[in-house]
């Protein structure tokens, strides 16, 4: 069974009346991978596809009030449209709702300079699956009236509920925005770590390493500032690259759009910056997202000393299958897919237990139910007590609501 | 604890009456002091074992009665003062909760690092009751509150069991953004982990002085949608002014303007300087009488004197202060603030306002003498009608003091019944008995609404 709803009164009322010992999905709009999960889990499926638009957009105030449904995608162009920028880092890569970014909270390139989706996230509606629907914060950016329920949705997967609206912060865009890009394996992505690159100013706003073939890659940053500082920057980045032999490109554009740029170089191969065939964005993350799915996707918490080891280790576990690998230097963390394997695959899982444990503090999952079990070996029983008492508290459903909510 | 680490003297219990809030106040039991988390755990279970409730306390600094205890016994983590470790490389440090919360960034500067968060009260505060706050402070307009600088934390349940809790990784809940100002109702955190950051290149401060408040207020939203992103944007009103002036911590601030505003941006010194030029022609535009740019560190402190001496110079005029603590969106700023003069002046009440114009969060002060009960009367109406104006303008009741037993009874004005209800069994959840910090935050019933 689907439900899509058009309003959160339609969710609630198609809630009461279903049988609630039937397993549910939620999907943010519509995605395909999705359903095909529903159908393989006789699971039934919210789609907030019709909670879409955008509710209450106040530039001035630099806020933003949209339904869950809407596509990150189109909320980007809009508040890019009046000369506003949402730091999601490519996130509609990986989701293609708001109510499924704030679900899954994926750790972004912009994150230590402008903070997670939980800092972006002001307020939000939520309808439990109990019947209870709650409206946790307001449009202000700051707010300590009441437990933090708005932080705790962030990442909760569809444990605690349905997200039909969510309250954004926005940013003023950047006045300039330089992106770099060095070619370089992950040793490269091991000094930005250790803070021994030598960024004139410090930590760019933004930083990315993706692999290429064998032990290549792309380290990818951002310099966000006046057009005198961001140049001044580029040009001392530029000057170490090639005092070392690194080969480095600059965006054509002094003031490329952030989110272009993220989701250009990231959807691209490692050779292929300025070279394809003009593409949309839309398109361009449509194609990333639907990959997504070809394979499992998993997300390593290495910190920042181990994310060379990290990513090598990955490698040597998962040798050819190995696709996709990215490192954000500067949280810590690696991510990457394994090509064919389905996310429950027992050896995928085995093989990945083996890999943590010399890493850092932890695994972190984004793909299904079989990674969200291996996670959550690494969690203690008492939280795990406890998280399951803060989700039944809510109303929430933590075994028959599936939280892969895209 | 020893005997050392109790008092139970009356009259050495009376400096824990209250917290800075001195308008509330309560009598303790006891006040313990643990020196370890090994300590405060076996001081819980001790209380958790006889049935005895508890209220956590930091430094005391607090400003909505969250550590005023009633009959219960006071445990006070300000003896819990070591600095665990720093993780230069990792950007960490993992600290004791009685921690002084300036002390970290001074500990963390010689790895060219610094905690973000300021609080007014940084060089008095503990981290651990940030965390139970979720504190702010001027610089959290760029650089985030409290939670934003948290990576986990070790917390000490009402029972005396202790949980490690992170961030949602692997896949879990986000458990520590849900204690992080819960205002001490879930648990004492024991141990917290904060993240640091590289310390800027260079940091500068402007000047701006109004003859209209609310032009200033026009500026400030003007400043933060123009790709500007100051670090601080602090407004000071002309009472305000007036008192500082009068006061030992005159800044050399003129006394016939109605409002000064504080910029101050960091970063590298061509983008400051960019910045502060923009800054300087829009408040120009809106017809700033003048812009004072700092040259020197001298100069910026200069220029945040008569923001940060601001409480104690209020002083002068009366016995007591409220400090009343609200967010509205920034463009309601104008017309709240002109609301607020009329809510207290037409109950003859004085009132200065300094705020953190670029987060929206308004301090309006209501100085009063609280000897005299019919004055007193007036501050509380006065009160509620502010919480009215700003929740009916889209705001809230706290940016970032936080609930306690002061503002119970405005939570009704946010949250409806089942919204409330959601946060007690959320309670329930770590503290089955209601034994920590009982009656804080969470309001009795609806009807206690004003």
């Amino acid at each position: 069974v689907i439900c899509r709803p058009a309003d959160p009164d339609e969710l609630q009322g198609w809630l009461a009346a279903r049988d609630r010992s039937v397993p549910l999905l939620i999907t943010g709009n519509d995605a395909p991978a999705a359903r095909a999960r529903a159908e393989q889990e006789g699971a039934d499926v919210i789609s907030t596809a019709g909670l879409d638009g955008p509710i209450d957009y106040r530039p001035d105030d630099l806020t933003i009030t949209v339904g869950a449904g809407m596509r990150v995608t189109r909320l980007v162009r809009l508040v890019t449209e009046r000369g506003q920028w949402l730091p999601t880092g490519g996130a509609e890569a990986e989701v293609r709702s708001v109510g499924g970014w704030i679900a899954t909270a994926p750790p972004g390139p912009f994150d230590h300079a402008y903070g997670p989706v939980g800092r972006q996230l002001l307020a939000c509606r939520v309808q439990a699956p109990d019947g209870g629907r709650y409206r946790w914060g307001r449009a202000v950016v700051k707010n300590v009236a009441g437990y933090s329920m708005a932080r705790l949705m962030c990442g909760s997967r569809g444990r605690l509920g349905v997200l039909t609206a969510a309250s954004l912060r926005v940013w003023p865009r950047p006045r300039t925005s330089v992106c770099c890009r060095i070619a370089g394996g992950p040793d490269l992505a091991g000094m930005l770590a250790a803070g021994s690159l030598p960024i004139p100013g410090g930590d760019p706003e933004g930083a990315l390493w993706v692999a290429g073939a064998e032990d290549t890659g792309w380290l990818m940053v951002w310099l966000h500032g006046s057009e005198r500082s961001t140049t001044t920057r580029a040009s001392g980045l530029a000057r170490w690259a090639s005092d070392c032999g690194y080969r480095f490109e600059q965006s054509a554009g002094a003031t490329e759009k952030t989110s272009d740029a993220s989701d250009r170089l990231r959807g691209g191969t490692s050779d292929s910056m300025g070279e394809r065939a003009p593409e949309t964005s839309d398109s361009r993350s449509e194609r990333r997202f639907e990959r997504r799915f070809e394979n499992a996707s998993f997300r390593l918490t290495t910190g920042r000393r181990y994310v060379v080891d990290g990513i090598r280790r990955i490698r040597e576990t998962f040798g050819t299958q190995v696709r996709q690998v990215e490192a954000l230097p500067i949280l810590g963390l690696v991510s990457f897919q394994v090509e064919r394997a389905g996310d429950s695959d027992p050896d995928t899982v085995a093989r990945l237990l083996g890999l943590y444990p010399s890493l850092g503090p932890g695994l972190v999952e984004r793909g299904g139910a079989a990674d969200l079990a291996a996670a959550e070996h690494r969690r203690a029983a008492g939280v795990r007590r406890t998280e399951a008492s803060v989700i039944a508290a809510l109303g929430g459903q933590p075994r028959h609501w599936l939280g892969d909510y895209l | 604890v020893g005997e050392a680490g109790v008092i139970t003297d009356p009259a050495r219990l009376l400096a824990y009456e209250s917290d800075a809030l001195t308008t509330l106040r309560g009598a303790p039991a006891a006040a313990v002091f643990p020196t370890s988390a090994e300590d405060l755990a076996a001081v819980v279970r001790v209380l958790h074992g006889a049935g005895v409730p508890f209220v956590p306390r930091g430094a005391g600094t607090g400003l909505a009665g969250g550590a005023v205890a009633r009959g219960e016994v006071l445990v006070c983590t300000a003896r819990m003062t070591r600095i665990l470790g720093i993780d230069p490389v990792e950007r960490t440090a993992t600290v004791e909760p009685g921690v002084i919360t300036a002390e970290i960034s001074r500990a963390a500067a010689s790895h060219e690092l610094r905690y973000l968060p300021d609080p007014a009260s940084a060089t008095a505060c503990t981290i651990g009751g940030n965390v139970a706050m979720n504190s702010g402070g001027p610089h959290c307009l760029r650089h985030g509150v409290t939670t934003d600088h948290i990576m986990a934390l070790e917390l000490v349940l009402p029972d005396g069991t202790v949980l490690a809790v992170g961030r949602g990784e692997d896949g879990g809940l986000d458990l520590a953004g849900l204690v992080i100002g819960s205002e001490g109702t879930l648990g004492i955190v024991s141990r917290i982990t904060v993240k640091l950051a590289p310390l800027p290149a260079a940091v500068r401060a402007a000047l701006a002085l109004f003859d209209d408040l609310a032009a200033a207020g026009e500026a400030v939203s003007e400043i933060l949608t123009s790709g500007v992103l100051p670090v601080a944007l602090e407004l000071i009103d002309a009472a305000t002014i007036a008192v500082v002036e009068a006061s030992a911590f005159a800044a050399g601030l003129p006394t016939d303007v109605a409002a000064a505003l504080v910029v101050e941006c960091e970063g590298e010194p061509d983008d400051i300087e960019a910045e502060l030029t923009r800054v300087a022609r829009i408040v120009e535009r809106h017809g700033a009488r003048g812009v004072r740019i700092a040259d020197s560190e001298e100069e910026r402190a200069r220029i945040w004197q008569a923001r940060k001496r601001a409480y104690g110079a209020l002083g002068r005029l009366a016995p007591d202060i409220l400090v009343q603590d609200a967010v509205v969106p920034r463009t309601a700023l104008p017309s709240l603030l002109r609301a607020i003069e009329r809510a207290a002046r037409s109950r003859d009440l004085r009132l200065a306002n300094f705020f953190h114009a670029g987060d929206g969060n308004l301090h309006p002060n209501l100085v009063f003498d609280g000897r005299n009960a019919e004055e007193v009367g007036r501050v509380e109406e006065a009160s509620d009608e502010i919480m009215r104006l700003c929740v009916e303008a889209g705001g809230t009741i706290s940016g970032e003091h936080g609930i306690g037993l002061d503002k119970r009874k405005y939570m009704p004005l946010l949250f409806t019944e089942a919204e409330m209800r959601a946060q007690g069994a959320v309670k329930r959840v770590f503290d089955a008995n209601g034994s920590c910090n009982p009656h804080k935050m969470l309001p009795l019933s609806r009807e206690a609404a004003p």
